[in-house]
């Protein structure tokens, strides 16, 4: 991560205090649909939602193929950030364990894409030939697991692992 | 960077996937019921238990690492210690399928997505009960925690907005 120490930890709320403290929360509503616009399409609808490791980011993936980067301190869409490419609906998003700004996007068009927030742009991508359900980081950023349609995982990962026998 | 390596074919539908921390094995639901312990990237199984009675849809680990959560379509959230492969406790109040599950970022409490149902129910992990429930105006199928704070993303109004929930006065903290 960047030189910049990361924020605190917050303060853990005990079980008895729950929920007088929590109903003290406000909440932020985040659209980017047209202010006048009222029957948005349900395939826009958030289908996977994640937050980058320091919770600075979040992700949201839709039917649609909308994949939207929010900043939650700026709920205005203009200071969203679109990632465009994918050529079918957004099954999974997931950010790199350990990198805030790094991302992947699993997509029922066949593919995995990799992106970076700063420069808007998909980094690399990996085609798995089929539609992609789920996608999970190894912990350490070492590699990730993709599960299709057809019943198979595909493992990508690091110089150091071996191809599995299966 | 990233090097494809052999597909795995499954015999069993595998319905979602989750590292331990540590980054070598990994926990799996499978769509014969079963959740499976397998070693990573050789995935040679090392444990299988039967965990649900229909599909799970939904996993998450706590971040220290005592608990993952399973949830699917009887709406049931079950947590699991995946050392002693026990069943620790379950969790009912949803009144539909669970389609998304997220720990908080001290482990201690755990929140369930739904397509059916209105209100978030917050569960503390290790008392067993409900401590909160947030109320929504229609289902929310996608919710996560942030990994720092108790900041709560969701998919609210149907799904079509996302929703945080935070203490923004002192900067989500």
């Amino acid at each position: 991560m960047s030189g910049t120490a990361p924020p605190p930890l917050a303060k853990p709320i005990y079980q008895s205090l729950f929920a007088r403290t929590y109903s003290r929360y406000k909440t932020t509503i985040y659209s980017d649909a047209p202010p006048n616009k009222h029957n948005v399409s349900s395939s826009h609808n958030i289908r996977t939602l994640a937050w980058n490791p320091l919770g600075t980011l979040v992700a949201t993936g839709a039917p649609d193929r909308t994949l939207r980067i929010w900043n939650p301190e700026r709920p205005n869409a203009k200071h969203s950030t679109e990632l465009k490419g994918h050529q079918g609906g957004i099954e999974r998003v997931t950010f790199h364990p350990t990198k805030v700004s790094e991302l992947a996007s699993a997509s029922t068009d066949g593919t995995v894409k990799f992106w970076d927030v700063r420069s808007k742009n998909s980094t690399a991508e990996v085609k798995t030939g089929n539609a992609n359900l789920f996608l999970t980081w190894q912990p350490q950023g070492n590699g990730l697991l993709v599960g299709t349609k057809v019943r198979e995982l595909q493992i990508r990962g690091g110089r150091k692992c071996r191809a599995n026998a299966e | 960077m990233m090097r494809p390596l052999e597909p795995y074919k499954q015999p069993v539908q595998t319905n979602q996937t989750i590292f331990t921390w540590p980054g070598n094995h990994v926990l799996m639901t499978c769509g014969d019921g079963t959740l499976k312990l397998v070693s990573w990237p050789d995935m040679q199984l090392v444990h299988s238990v039967t965990a649900q009675t229909t599909a799970a849809y939904a996993i998450d680990i706590s971040s220290n690492g005592d608990y993952i959560a399973i949830g699917g379509s009887d709406s049931l959230i079950t947590l699991w210690d995946y050392t002693g492969w026990i069943c620790k406790r379950s969790f009912n109040k949803m009144t539909g399928p669970v389609r998304s599950l997220s720990f908080s970022f001290d482990s201690c409490y755990l929140v369930g997505g739904s397509d059916e149902g209105n209100g978030l129910e917050i569960a503390h992990v290790y008392g067993g009960e409900y401590v909160y429930k947030v109320e929504t105006n229609s289902p929310c199928p996608q919710v996560a925690w942030s990994p720092r704070s108790y900041a709560l993303a969701y998919a609210g109004d149907g799904g079509s907005k996302l929703k945080i929930i935070g203490d923004f006065e002192t900067k989500m903290g």
